[in-house]
C-alpha cells in the first residue's frame, strides 16, 4: 500500500509515517510539504501511485528561499488556508486521480470546510474528514476502512 | 389706366377666397375669364437656368385651361415666346400662332391645347425668380395690343395674389398642426408610441392637402432604437419603398437627416440633367432616381401613357431639436400646380416640422423623465433587496464578496435599461492594474467564450497624469464617465474593447477614503444608455464601495478571532506531540534513545510554550494596548546564556531536513561585559523567539542565522541584539509594514503553513515598553535580512 502524506509539519508528517508503517506491514510512505510539490508529484507521480492520501489542509505554497515565484492567481487569492481543497479539486479532476481515497486530515473544524466542500466542481464520495487527534487510532481505522472497501 | 374687363377687386377676393395653394389656378381663371381667353399658363424659370446664357427652361407653376384639358410642362425652353417675355421684360402678342417662328409646333403646348393667338406677359416673382403669364385663344379674334396693356396691369397683381394665398394656407396649415399637436400634447404622459403614429398621419394629410402632394411623410427616431428612422405617418397610397431609414444610407431623406438641412428639388425626375445646380447648392445629395418611382407616381397620379409628366418636387426638413436629428418630414409629387415646391413653401414645411420637433422632442422628454422614474424607483427597490442581501452575506462566516459583486451588476442591469455587458474591475496591489473580478451579461454581438477571454485585459493604473484607458481615468479623477461611441474616445483602447461595443459607463467603486475599482456597463448600438444612467452608475459604484468597505472592516474584525483561531492551531500540534512522545517513553519500559526522545519533548513544549506566551502578551495588547514589564538587570553571561538557550531552543524546532544553523557570536557581545541591560528577562525571551522563529521559518535550506551583538548610537548607549538570516527576502516597503498587527508579506503567506501575524507587532511593543526600539532593515545585495533589538544601555 502506498500512502502519499501531504503534511508541512516535519514532526506531524513523521509521526503520520511512523504509526502507519508500524500498522501497515506492507506500505510505503512517501511525504509532500507544500501545494507546489504536490502539483508537480500529482502532475508526474513517476514511481509512486498512491493508494491512499492524509491531506492537510492548510499548507504553504512552497518552501522559503531567496527568490520564490509567485503562485497562482487562485492561491494568491485564497491563500493557505483552502491548499489542502485546490490539492482535493486537482485530484477530483483527473480521471487517474479522483478515484483514490483521500483523508482531510486537519485542525480545522469540520465546519470551517463544509462550504469549499460543497463548492467542489467535482464531488468527491471518497473524500473523509478527519480531526487531527492525539490519538492515532481514528487515523489507521480511516485508513483501513478505505482501503478494505476499494 | 385700368380696363374696363380687369378687375383687381375680383382678383383679390378670388384670391383671398383660396384655402389650397391650387388657389392660385383660381386666380388664372378669374384673368383669362376677364379677357375671354381660353387658357391663362403662368411659368416660372426652372431653378439653375441662366437668363444671360439662355441656358435652362420654363415649367408651368399654375394654369387654367378651359375645357379642362390635362396639361402641364417643366421644359418649355427658354427661346419660347413666354422665354422670350420673361428675359427681355417685354410683353410679347402673337396674333398668328401658326405662323410664329418662336412656337415649336411640335410641342405639347402647340399640340395638345391648339392655340391660335396667344399673349405672354413677364412676371417678376417676390422672391426675385422670373417668369411669364401667357394668355391664348384658340379661336379669332386675337388678343390686341389693348388686351396686353390690361393684362399687364393683372400680372403686376399675380405675384402678391400668390404670396396671399400662401400666406392664408401657410398660417391656415400651421393652426391645424399647432391643434393637431396641442391635443397630442395634452395627452403626453399617457401617449403611445401608436397614439403618436396616428396624431402625425393626420399632420401628413393636412400638409398633403396644403401642398396638394401625392405623398407627405414623416420619419422620426424613437428613444429605444436610436439611429433608425421609422415611419410614423404618410399619405404615399401605395407600398412604402423604405419604411426605416439610416443617416448613412445613400438616399435623399437620409441626406436631410445626416446633414439637418432641409432641401427642395425642382424635379427629382429630372436630377441628373440638374446634377450640377443641386450638387452646388447640396453638396453630395443622391440624384438618381429610380424608374420603378418614376412609373409608380405616374400610375398614382393617374397619367395617361402619353400625358406629359409635370415637375415632380421634393422637398424634405429636418425635425431637429438643437443639433440633435430627431426625424424628417418630406413632401412629394404635387397633384396639382403649383407643382414646384418653392423656397416659401419649404419654410412652410420646416415651420411644420419645427413645431414637429417640439412635440416629439417633449414626447422624448417625458419618456426619457418616465423611464428615469422607473429606473429611480426599480434602483430604490433593488438597492434596498441588495442591502439584505449583502447583510445576510456578511454576516456568513466566510462571506463571498463576488456573489456581493454579482449582485450588485444584476441590480445595475435592472436599473438602467440597455445595459449589456456588466463587470467590476478592482485593483490588483500587486502590478497596480485593473483587472476583471466579475463580468456579468451577454453582448448580441459576441459569444460567451468572446467575453471570458476579453476579461482577461488588465489596465495599467500607473498613469494618473494621462491615462491611457477609461478605467484609469475614472480611476484617478473619481467621476463617472460616458462615452457614447468608443472607437472615437480618447480614453478608450479600441484594441482591448470587446467587439461591437459601442457605449460605455464606468463609474469608481469608492468609499470616502479610497477608491477600490470601477464599474463598467456597456452596450451595442442595438441599445442606448439613458440620460440618467451616468447619475445611477455613480450611485451603484458608490453602494458597491461602500459594501467592499464593509466587507474589508468585517475582515479586520474577524482577524482578531482568527488570530485565537491561528494560536489555538498552532498550540494543539506541540501539545499533542509532547503527549505522544511522553506516552512512547512510558509505553517502552526501557526507552533505548532516552536523550533524543527528551530533546525532543523539549521542543515542542518550547513552541508549546512561545504560543501560550504570544496568546498571553497579544491579550494583553488587545486589552491594554501596551505590555507591562517587570525590568531587572541583566548580566553579560546571564545574556549570553539566554541566547544560546533561544538559539538552541529554536534549532530543535528546524526540521532536520531543512539544515538550518544558529549560531550565537558571544564575542561580538563582550562590549557589554562592563554594562548591563536592565530587561524584563521572561517578556525579551519572548521577543526574541519570535525573532529567531521569523528567521528559521524564512531561511533558505542549508543557511545559517547569525546572533550578534553591540552598541550603538552616538555615545555608545545603546545595545542592540542582531538576527541576521538569509532567505525569503524582504523589501523596503515591507520592512516598515511588517510590525503591524496581522500584517502577513505574500510570500510569507505562501512559505509557512502557518503564523498569525502577530509576532513583530509583540516584539514591537515589547522593546517599546523597554524603552528600546525594533529595527528591521530589508534584505541587503547580499541577501541577508536583518532584525535589530534595541535597548537602553545602563553602566554597572
Amino acid at each position: 500500500m502506498n500512502v502519499l502524506i501531504v503534511e508541512d509539519d516535519y514532526y506531524q508528517a513523521q509521526w503520520i509515517e511512523q504509526k502507519i508503517l508500524e500498522t501497515f506491514k506492507d506500505s510505503r510512505c512517501k511525504i509532500i510539504r507544500t501545494e507546489r510539490e504536490f502539483r508537480e508529484f500529482i502532475a508526474e507521480r513517476e514511481g509512486f501511485d498512491p493508494d491512499i492520501i492524509i491531506l492537510d489542509v492548510i499548507l504553504p505554497w512552497t518552501m522559503p528561499d531567496q527568490t520564490v515565484d509567485p503562485p497562482p492567481r487562485e492561491v494568491k487569492i485564497n491563500g493557505r488556508r483552502r491548499a489542502g481543497m485546490r490539492c482535493q479539486q486537482l485530484l477530483a479532476a483527473d480521471p487517474e486521480t479522483q478515484r483514490i481515497p483521500v483523508v482531510l486530515y486537519t485542525v480545522l473544524e469540520e465546519e470551517d470546510l463544509k462550504e469549499p466542500l460543497s463548492n467542489l466542481e467535482h464531488k468527491a464520495h471518497n473524500v473523509i474528514y478527519l480531526s487531527k487527534q492525539s490519538d492515532p487510532k481514528p487515523l489507521i481505522e480511516t485508513i483501513s476502512r478505505l482501503m478494505q472497501s476499494r | 389706366m385700368p380696363s374696363a374687363r380687369s378687375d383687381p377687386h375680383l382678383l383679390a377676393h378670388t384670391a383671398l377666397s383660396q384655402d389650397q395653394l391650387s388657389g392660385l389656378c383660381e386666380v388664372l381663371r378669374v384673368i383669362a375669364q376677364m379677357h375671354k381667353a381660353d387658357g391663362c399658363i403662368l411659368w416660372e424659370v426652372v431653378p439653375g437656368s441662366n437668363l444671360e446664357t439662355r441656358t435652362g427652361s420654363l415649367f408651368t407653376l399654375a394654369q387654367w385651361i378651359a375645357d379642362n384639358v390635362r396639361w402641364t410642362m417643366d421644359d418649355l425652353g427658354l427661346d419660347s415666346v413666354a422665354g422670350t417675355a420673361a428675359i427681355t421684360g417685354e410683353s410679347i402678342l402673337v396674333p398668328d400662332v401658326h405662323k410664329e417662328p418662336l412656337v415649336n409646333k411640335s410641342r405639347p403646348f402647340y399640340r395638345v391645347l391648339k392655340p391660335d393667338n396667344m399673349s405672354s406677359t413677364p412676371v417678376v416673382y417676390l422672391d426675385g425668380a422670373k417668369g411669364a403669364l401667357t394668355l391664348y385663344r384658340k379661336q379669332p379674334p386675337a388678343l390686341t395690343s389693348v388686351d396686353v396693356a390690361e393684362i399687364e396691369q393683372d400680372v403686376l397683381l399675380v405675384p402678391y395674389l400668390f404670396q396671399a394665398i400662401r400666406d392664408r394656407v401657410s398660417f391656415g396649415l400651421l393652426k391645424t398642426i399647432n391643434d393637431i399637436l396641442h391635443t397630442a400634447e395634452i395627452s403626453t404622459p399617457d401617449l403611445r408610441i401608436d397614439d403618436a403614429k396616428s396624431f402625425i398621419t393626420r399632420i401628413c394629410t393636412e400638409v398633403s392637402n396644403t401642398f396638394n402632394c401625392l405623398e407627405t411623410s414623416v420619419f422620426l427616431e424613437e428613444p429605444a432604437d436610436r439611429g433608425h428612422y421609422k415611419i410614423f405617418g404618410t399619405t404615399w397610397p401605395g407600398p412604402v419603398d423604405k419604411a426605416v431609414y439610416e443617416k448613412d444610407d445613400n438616399r435623399r431623406t437620409s441626406w436631410v437627416l445626416n446633414h439637418g438641412t432641409a432641401v427642395n428639388i425642382f424635379d427629382v425626375v429630372n436630377m441628373t440633367r440638374d446634377r450640377e445646380s443641386i450638387q452646388a447648392k447640396y453638396a453630395g445629395f443622391p440624384c438618381e432616381m429610380p424608374q420603378h418611382f418614376i412609373d409608380t407616381t405616374r400610375d398614382l397620379l393617374g397619367l395617361a401613357k402619353d400625358d406629359e409628366l409635370q415637375p415632380l418636387s421634393f422637398m424634405a426638413a429636418p425635425v431637429a431639436m438643437g443639433d440633435k436629428i430627431l426625424g424628417a418630414i418630406r413632401c412629394c409629387a404635387a397633384r396639382k400646380a403649383p407643382y414646384y415646391f418653392a423656397g416659401r413653401e419649404l419654410a412652410l414645411l420646416t415651420m411644420v416640422a419645427n413645431r414637429l420637433s417640439q412635440f416629439w422632442g417633449g414626447w422624448i422628454r417625458e419618456m426619457e423623465v418616465q423611464d428615469e422614474n422607473r429606473s429611480w424607483h426599480a434602483l430604490v427597490d433593488s438597492v434596498g433587496k441588495m442591502n439584505t442581501f449583502v447583510h445576510h452575506e456578511l454576516s456568513q462566516r466566510s462571506p463571498s464578496e463576488i456573489k456581493i459583486w454579482k449582485k450588485g451588476l444584476e441590480v445595475t442591469k435592472a436599473a438602467i435599461p440597455g445595459a449589456e455587458v456588466l463587470s467590476v474591475r478592482l485593483r490588483d496591489p500587486e502590478d497596480n492594474h485593473l483587472f476583471f473580478a466579475v463580468t456579468e451579461g451577454e453582448s448580441s454581438h459576441g459569444t460567451a467564450d468572446q467575453v471570458k477571454e476579453w476579461a482577461r485585459n488588465r489596465f495599467t493604473l500607473d498613469d494618473p497624469q494621462h491615462p491611457a484607458s477609461v478605467g484609469s481615468h475614472v480611476y484617478h479623477s473619481r467621476i463617472a464617465y460616458i462615452t457614447d461611441d468608443v472607437s472615437g474616445d480618447p480614453y478608450f483602447d479600441v484594441s482591448a474593447a470587446f467587439p461591437g461595443m459601442k457605449r460605455m459607463i464606468v463609474a469608481p467603486i469608492q468609499s470616502e477614503e479610497e477608491v477600490f475599482g470601477v464599474l463598467d456597463i456597456q452596450c451595442t448600438p442595438n441599445s442606448l444608455l439613458p440620460r440618467h444612467a451616468k447619475a445611477i452608475a455613480m450611485l451603484l459604484g458608490e453602494q458597491l464601495g461602500l459594501y467592499h468597505f464593509l466587507s474589508l472592516t468585517i475582515a479586520e474584525l474577524h482577524k482578531v478571532p482568527q488570530v485565537y483561531e491561528d494560536l489555538g492551531h498552532q498550540l494543539k500540534t506541540p501539545v499533542r506531540q509532547a503527549y505522544e512522545r511522553v506516552k512512547a517513553l512510558f509505553d517502552a519500559r526501557l526507552p533505548p534513545l532516552l536523550e533524543p526522545s527528551l530533546w525532543s519533548i523539549r521542543a515542542v513544549l518550547f513552541r508549546a510554550r512561545r504560543v501560550v506566551n504570544s496568546t498571553w502578551l497579544f491579550a494583553e495588547l488587545a486589552h491594554k494596548g501596551h505590555i507591562t514589564i517587570r525590568p531587572l538587570p541583566l548580566t553579560y553571561q546571564s545574556l549570553i546564556d539566554l541566547l544560546d538557550q533561544a538559539a538552541s531552543d529554536n534549532q530543535l524546532m528546524v526540521p532536520p531536513f531543512r539544515n538550518i544553523k544558529f549560531r550565537v557570536e558571544t564575542g561580538s557581545f563582550s562590549v557589554m561585559r562592563e554594562r548591563e541591560l536592565i530587561i524584563d528577562q521572561d517578556i525579551f525571551a519572548q521577543a526574541l523567539d519570535n525573532i529567531l522563529d521569523n528567521a528559521a521559518k524564512y531561511s533558505s535550506q542549508g543557511t545559517n542565522v547569525r546572533i550578534t551583538g553591540g552598541t550603538t548610537g552616538r555615545e555608545r548607549d545603546r545595545a542592540y541584539i542582531s538576527v541576521a538570516n538569509v532567505g525569503l527576502r524582504l523589501g523596503s516597503q515591507a520592512a516598515k509594514l511588517c510590525r503591524q498587527r496581522g500584517w502577513r508579506g505574500e510570500e510569507a503567506e505562501w512559505t509557512t503553513g502557518e503564523g498569525s501575524g502577530i509576532g513583530l507587532w509583540i516584539v514591537d511593543h515589547v522593546m517599546k515598553a523597554h524603552n528600546g526600539e525594533l529595527e528591521i532593515l530589508p534584505t541587503n545585495r547580499f541577501g541577508i535580512t536583518e532584525v535589530r533589538l534595541i535597548f537602553p544601555l545602563g553602566r554597572k
